[in-house]
């Protein structure tokens, strides 16, 4: 049922989180839309633009040609494109007004492939979904394409999945998970969708272990568990990395304490790192503590009492519910908090606040997250 | 392409980090106690949602998102009244007009827009109602790409309006910042008996919008405003003056002229003015020695009028980054292609731009406006967006200065792009 938001912004929706995924590999991006589509992506949704210098393109689609169903008109132009700048790939990416007369990406890819012979994606994205089923979509179809199943499996080599700029930011935090997992002696076949190739994503088949760095990670490790053949984790290194660890080594470093002080925590978040937080939060005696995602959730990585809501009615119902002690979420949730004796720990999120705060995203494994754990649990 | 060989075929629009313009939020929120409500899929709500947070209007927009399932089964047009109530009831101040934005979407699935106005109307008289788009799969649309649109939407309000007409009142529209005040301009206006100078982005009251309805003369100050002021001419008799800002002298004193004719009013003495501007170019071009310059048509209003005029005064003008050749720029671009045939003419948009994007140049260019000033890698860029308020002969002045200080500094282009907020 629609929706009034009056004080949150829609979230990234899912042509940023496929444009986003491909974003580093060397291919011609095309959003199919009119101009407004791109410029969420470009201008919003994707924090490397000014440094990376990937060709992203807008279809220019026009009521007209929309209505005619003028696909020739964009598999035309992109042949063009692509006789001009000699990209590695070209992906075709949807939005709204496509979704309605029904475009058929599959067959505008085949097309431009054949008539260009370099591989060509298309994604029925519509704008009406969240970048993490962009991110999943992309995913999959990067490694159907470039990644055949090996019987050959090197057990020290892993796969990092789901680190994508919408829940690591661009500061640092990408490298650092990549570096802190080397350091823990694993070889690192690819890191999708962050500091990554294809080259890398070819050799993704004859990795040992997944690692899902985010919800969208979890989606798509599941599907390469069954065609790779390949087991998962579901986490992600913050702070001393211990959790982590002992999760890499089969182990649970810590469990649910019981409950001592009336304290609450209510995180606002992406599921896997919100969990790991919960954890920390956890090692420090707090255990009351509500994962509530506002993205895609997969249950069978939540915990009893985990919510999945981004309605701003029901967010500030829940946020006004008087259970809560302490909220840990994105800066444009606070003017949310009403209630003066409500804490309030700012966590931006690239697919929430976009470039208001994502020079502010802590360093994952730094102080400033470290802080903000330890002000919450305080 | 050389300027002689100047054409723009469509292709895949190539979108650079420094494209854009203020965005049609911007501007339709600057109608004093107005609130913007947005019917749209959740995506088509972003990049105007969180501009408006750097603007600082997010106080004057919310939105409503549909679901798939209601696109689909039509049942997306239950949501118009019910959310409109919810909004009111929320906020602390009931808005004297309510400005419903719809997206792409709306322009094919049909809503009946003019029921649902009359339904609001008769729910809400004390607020007047409009269904605005922002749907730029028009943007090829003369009458209805969304700014124009919007323009026309905003001044039906002034319907009726027209109350006790004011021969020493005049409007500019199309303006989405202040003018430089210090624009021979309003010493003419002054002159010519104007007291009362109407524009939109100063306004902090409904009724001095609606207060433009009783003017003698709207000067449009933006193309994107023309339609908005004949429906005005029509509507309320008001009679309109083009008054796009202009680096030509020859069309500063046509304007003057123009305009001195119209308010019944002496022939303004712009020839001091005129020699002084003109001056003022030939000592800049001396100083900004040989130079290469490029000029970007999201700096300028005519960006080949502006390299016509900077060539004629000896400035070294060799790059024209623009989308195309308005009809009102034709001659200028004739002009160029007779004298200067080899100045280069680069649409930035086009899809082989990013071959050029980024390179750096020789490292000395100084770009008005820094979509080329990204494009070309300058380090000295005069970041003006839509002539930043200039006009007439202070505004070559002004214009010029900009040059000298630019090339006085080394500019941090990726800052200047950050800062502009812009919405492509």
């Amino acid at each position: 049922m629609s929706t009034l938001q009056i004080s949150l912004p829609p979230f990234s929706p899912d042509y940023s989180g496929a444009a986003s995924a491909l974003f580093e590999l060397g291919g011609m991006l095309i959003l199919h839309d009119g101009s407004g589509c791109t410029g969420n992506f470009l201008g919003y949704d994707e924090p490397r633009w000014l440094e990376h210098h990937t060709i992203v393109y807008c279809s220019g689609l026009r009521h007209v040609d929309a209505i005619l169903g003028a696909d020739e008109k964009l598999v035309e132009r992109t042949v063009h494109a692509v006789e001009a700048m000699h990209p590695r790939f070209v992906a075709v990416i949807g939005s709204p007004v496509p979704m309605l007369v029904g475009c058929d990406y599959h067959g505008i890819a085949r097309e431009i492939e054949e008539r260009t012979h370099i591989p060509c994606f298309g994604f029925d994205t519509t704008g009406l979904d969240t970048y993490d089923r962009g991110v999943v979509l992309a995913c999959k179809a990067a490694l159907t394409r470039w990644a055949e199943p090996s019987e050959r499996k090197d057990p020290r080599r892993i796969n990092l999945i789901g680190l994508t700029p919408f829940d690591y930011g661009a500061r640092g935090n990408a490298p650092q998970v990549r570096a802190w997992f080397e350091a823990q002696g694993y070889t690192v076949g690819t890191s999708l969708c962050m500091g990554t190739t294809i080259e890398e994503i070819e050799s993704a088949g004859q990795a040992s272990l997944n690692i899902a760095l985010s919800e969208s990670g979890i989606e798509v490790c599941t599907w390469m568990q069954k065609r790779y053949n390949q087991p998962f984790l579901v986490g992600t290194p913050i702070l001393d990395g211990k959790v982590m660890q002992a999760q890499l080594q089969g182990k649970n470093l810590v469990t649910k304490p019981e409950a001592k002080t009336h304290k609450r925590v209510l995180i606002f978040g992406e599921q896997v790192l919100s969990g790991a937080i919960r954890q920390e939060l956890w090692r420090k005696g707090v255990g009351n503590v509500t994962v509530c995602t506002l993205f895609h959730q997969s249950p069978a990585y939540a915990m009893e009492g985990d919510l999945a809501l981004w309605k701003e009615r029901e967010v500030r119902q829940l946020i006004d519910s008087g259970i809560y002690t302490d909220i840990i979420a994105d800066p444009l949730f606070r003017p949310l908090v009403r209630d003066p004796g409500v804490r309030f720990f700012p966590l931006p999120s690239v697919a929430v606040s976009s470039k208001l705060y994502w020079d502010e995203i802590p360093d994952y494994q730094g102080e400033a997250l470290a802080g903000l754990i330890e002000g919450a649990a305080s | 392409m050389k300027a002689c060989e100047a054409h723009f075929p469509k292709t895949l629009r190539y979108e650079s980090p420094a494209h854009g313009g203020w965005g049609i939020i911007k501007i339709a929120s600057q109608v004093p106690e107005s609130y913007l409500l947005f019917f749209a899929p959740p995506a088509c709500g972003r990049h105007g949602c969180l501009s408006s947070f750097v603007s600082g209007i997010k106080d004057k927009v919310s939105y409503v998102f549909f679901t798939e399932e209601e696109i689909v089964n039509g049942t997306y047009v239950n949501a118009f009244i019910p959310s409109v109530k919810e909004l009111l009831d929320f906020l602390p101040k009931r808005p004297k007009c309510l400005f419903l934005y719809t997206s792409c979407i709306d322009d094919m699935l049909g809503t009946d827009r003019p029921s649902i106005r009359r339904e609001l109307e008769g729910l809400y008289p004390d607020i007047r109602f409009r269904f605005f788009q922002m749907d730029p799969i028009k943007l090829d649309s003369a009458s209805a790409a969304p700014g124009v649109s919007l323009y026309c939407n905003m001044f039906s309000m002034l319907e009726g309006e027209t109350k006790k007409p004011d021969t020493h009142q005049v409007n500019l529209i199309g303006n989405v910042v202040e003018p430089d005040y210090g624009s021979e301009l309003f010493t003419f206006l002054k002159e010519a008996g104007v007291t009362s100078i109407r524009q939109i982005p100063t306004m902090r009251k409904f009724d001095e919008f609606l207060s433009m309805a009783d003017s003698a003369l709207n000067l449009v100050v933006h193309p994107r405003a023309m339609a908005g002021a004949r429906l005005l001419e029509k509507q309320n008799k008001i009679p309109l003056l083009e008054a796009f800002t202009s680096y030509d002298p020859d069309d500063i004193d046509r304007f003057y002229q123009e305009l001195a004719q119209r308010l019944g009013s002496e022939p303004f003495k712009t020839k001091p003015l005129r020699e002084k501007a003109e001056a003022k170019l030939d000592a800049t071009a001396k100083e900004l020695d040989d130079i290469p310059i490029a000029i970007d048509f999201q700096a300028v209003t005519r960006p080949y009028t502006l390299a016509k005029v900077l060539l004629q005064h000896g400035f070294n003008v060799r790059l024209i980054a623009s989308d195309g050749v308005a009809g009102m720029e034709k001659p200028a671009l004739g002009w160029i292609s007779e004298h200067h045939p080899d100045v280069e003419v680069t649409n930035p948009l086009f899809d082989d731009a990013p071959k050029y994007a980024y390179r750096k140049t020789d490292g000395g260019d100084l770009a008005i406006g820094f979509d080329c000033g990204f494009m070309v890698g300058s380090s000295h860029v005069a970041d003006m967006i839509e002539d930043d308020g200039y006009f007439g002969y202070k505004g070559i002045e002004r214009l010029c200065d900009r040059l000298l200080n630019a090339r006085g500094e080394n500019s941090d282009v990726q800052r200047m792009i950050k800062e502009a907020n812009l919405v492509v």
